[in-house]
């Protein structure tokens, strides 16, 4: 038992738990007949319509026998409804909260937020799902070895083989069923807890009571949808894509029309994260694009044609050279950067903010682990000078490769 | 308390004795999934619906049974009082018979008054024994089937003597029959109902116990 549900006990005064004893309470709500002689010991009812020993005061011939016994009269029905119990002492003032708000109220102490679940489990037991698998599992394991609880057997009421195997058939059913359905939930834990590995391990997250763990995994899936975190996962992924093509670029030590067509791409999309680049925002981005980028090539949108899918295509019989110098590429990151730094500050504090938060409700634990920020989504290099052009301008050419002869004399130099 | 207003509900059910906090708190103080007044609960549930199919089953056994006793102890009574006043009417005859052939008293009326005593006597023990082993029968089957709670008839055994030269008869009241102390198998059947009942009412009943 955790230290929650040892805190929830500890509530709970002796003397307050004496106040009203359930079995009478329930033998109030319930017709359980102990007074026809039927009792409860433990999980054991002795029916009342056995009385072992009880002999027969009637006797025959001299003295008429009474063969038409009592007709049976009617038992009420049970109602779900709650009633006031009569207690004697300390009588309980009756709750204004309804049976549905108790149970909800006490599953909630219990850190258990199922409360359309069937299950008594998740109830009385709490924990994450996996930890109320193994307790059940370990549960029926010991009451099944020993005869206990739902495997108990009566000896003394001569059950026949078959009349046991009923009552063992009827006790693995419901464990069945209540095992299946946690292994379900288990699974679901263990499936969401893996999707949110990006966000950070969740070592921490097995600490905490099952209604803390929905919530901080709710409260992790959010963080990734919300506009500023998406601004600013667009910006980054943005940002990385820019730097590898520059690193091609760089690495080969030419660009074409198609590289800067992409740079100019993701540059639009860092400025803009939600906008879809089409043929005017291209041509927009080329002229004002944070003025960066040479008036020249203001109407670089001349390098490509419509075809007939309404899909452009670059166009071939113009000049197929690329159209930004590496400063432009270079001043093009460093803007993406610099938009990228301002998306990543808001970012980090809305994650903070929300540890902060989760923290609050779980009581001081430390869940740095799980929120960890933002900053693994972007590597800056800042060594690395992307705009320089390569000083390695010699054309590695195999003379064997009548191929890269041919390319060879396509580059223009 | 991560959530101080939920706490303070709580507390406040639990300072107000609010029997269905307590019953809830009661199941987790004794870390049981189920406690036993509600699975004992669900188990009334079932026996509620097959308590009448069994009470007029034994009903109807106990009716057959009382009606058979009562035939056999009707019987056995029209055969004894038939006996007996046979004996009577059979010593009469024996003694004008006696006297008009001039043998009363010789040596030999002694035995012949003996022998037809000890016929009488035979046919009386051997209807008591019929209605012992009759009763005996029919009670065991009723305990075995429904239980100890079975009813227990006498009859009187009858023996007679002679008085003198006049027929006499003395009771002595049967052995009450003696219980096996079975459960009885139907009780057991509908114990294993109830409790297999119970069991699988538990997946539906459970989650809110009130």
């Amino acid at each position: 038992m955790n230290e929650y549900l040892k805190t929830l006990l500890g509530m709970v005064s002796p003397q307050t738990r004496n106040v009203v004893d359930a079995a009478s309470y329930l033998s109030q709500k319930l017709p359980i007949k102990t007074s026809d002689g039927g009792n409860i010991t433990g999980l054991t009812y002795n029916s009342p319509t056995y009385v072992p020993g009880k002999e027969w005061q009637g006797s025959y011939g001299t003295v008429p026998m009474n063969t038409q016994p009592a007709p049976i009269a009617p038992q009420t029905q049970t109602t779900v409804s709650p009633v006031t119990p009569t207690a004697p002492q300390n009588a309980p003032t009756p709750s204004i909260m309804s049976d549905e708000e108790v149970v909800n109220l006490f599953n909630k102490m219990r850190g258990t937020l199922a409360p359309q679940g069937n299950s008594v489990y998740s109830q009385q037991l709490g924990g994450s799902a996996l930890d109320q698998l193994k307790r059940l599992q370990a549960q029926r394991a010991d009451e099944k070895a020993n005869r206990k609880g739902l495997y108990e057997v009566d000896p003394n009421m001569a059950f026949s083989p078959d009349q046991i195997r009923q009552q063992l058939n009827a006790a693995d059913q419901f464990y069945n069923e209540q095992l299946g359905g946690l292994a379900v939930a288990a699974e679901n834990e263990l499936k969401s807890t893996t999707s949110n590995k990006g966000v950070g391990s969740l070592s921490s997250l097995s600490e905490l009571p099952t209604a803390l763990q929905n919530y901080v995994v709710k409260d992790l899936t959010d963080i990734e949808s919300t506009p500023w975190m998406k601004e600013y996962i667009q910006t980054a992924n943005s940002a990385n894509t820019f730097d590898e093509a520059l690193k091609r670029i760089k690495q080969t030590g030419k660009a074409t029309a198609n590289d800067d067509q992409n740079l100019v791409v993701l540059f639009a999309k860092a400025l803009d994260p939600d906008s879809v680049v089409r043929e005017s925002e291209f041509d927009v981005t080329m002229k004002f694009g944070t003025g960066v980028l040479p008036p020249a090539l203001s109407s670089v949108s001349r390098l490509f044609n419509k075809n007939a899918n309404g899909e452009y295509v670059l166009n071939t019989k113009g000049t197929v050279s690329a159209f930004l110098t590496d400063a432009t590429r270079e001043a093009m990151r460093q803007s993406i950067l610099d938009r990228m730094a301002g998306r990543k500050t808001v970012a980090n504090n809305l994650v903070k903010q929300r540890q902060q938060r989760a923290e609050t409700l779980a009581g001081g634990t430390d869940l740095s682990d799980l929120y960890q920020g933002v900053d693994y989504l972007y590597n800056v290099e800042s060594n690395r000078t992307m705009g320089a052009p390569s000083t390695d301008t010699k054309i590695k050419v195999n003379p064997s490769d009548p191929v890269s002869w041919e390319m060879l004399g396509q580059i223009q130099l | 308390m991560k959530d101080p207003t939920t706490a303070q509900q709580w507390q406040t059910l639990i300072d107000n004795g609010d029997p269905r906090a307590l019953t809830l708190v009661e199941g987790l103080k004794n870390n049981v999934s189920i406690s036993p007044e509600t699975l004992q609960a669900n188990r009334e549930i079932v026996d509620r619906e097959q308590a009448k199919y069994y009470q007029q089953l034994e009903q109807r056994t106990r009716g057959d049974l009382d009606a058979y006793l009562q035939g056999q102890l009707r019987d056995y009574g029209m055969t004894t009082e038939a006996l007996q006043s046979g004996l009577v009417s059979d010593k009469e005859k024996m003694d004008d018979t006696e006297g008009i052939r001039g043998t009363w008293a010789s040596s030999a009326r002694k035995d012949r008054a003996q022998s037809l005593l000890n016929q009488y006597n035979a046919k009386l023990k051997d209807a008591a024994n019929i209605m012992d082993d009759n009763f005996g029968n029919k009670l065991r089957d009723y305990e075995y089937n429904f239980g100890a709670n079975v009813p227990k008839p006498t009859f009187q055994k009858i023996q007679a003597s002679f008085n003198g030269e006049k027929p006499s008869f003395t009771q002595n009241q049967s052995q009450s029959y003696n219980p096996f102390g079975f459960v009885g198998r139907y009780n057991a059947e509908r114990e294993s109902n109830k409790r297999a009942g119970g069991t699988q009412n538990l997946a539906t009943q459970f989650y809110n116990p009130f």
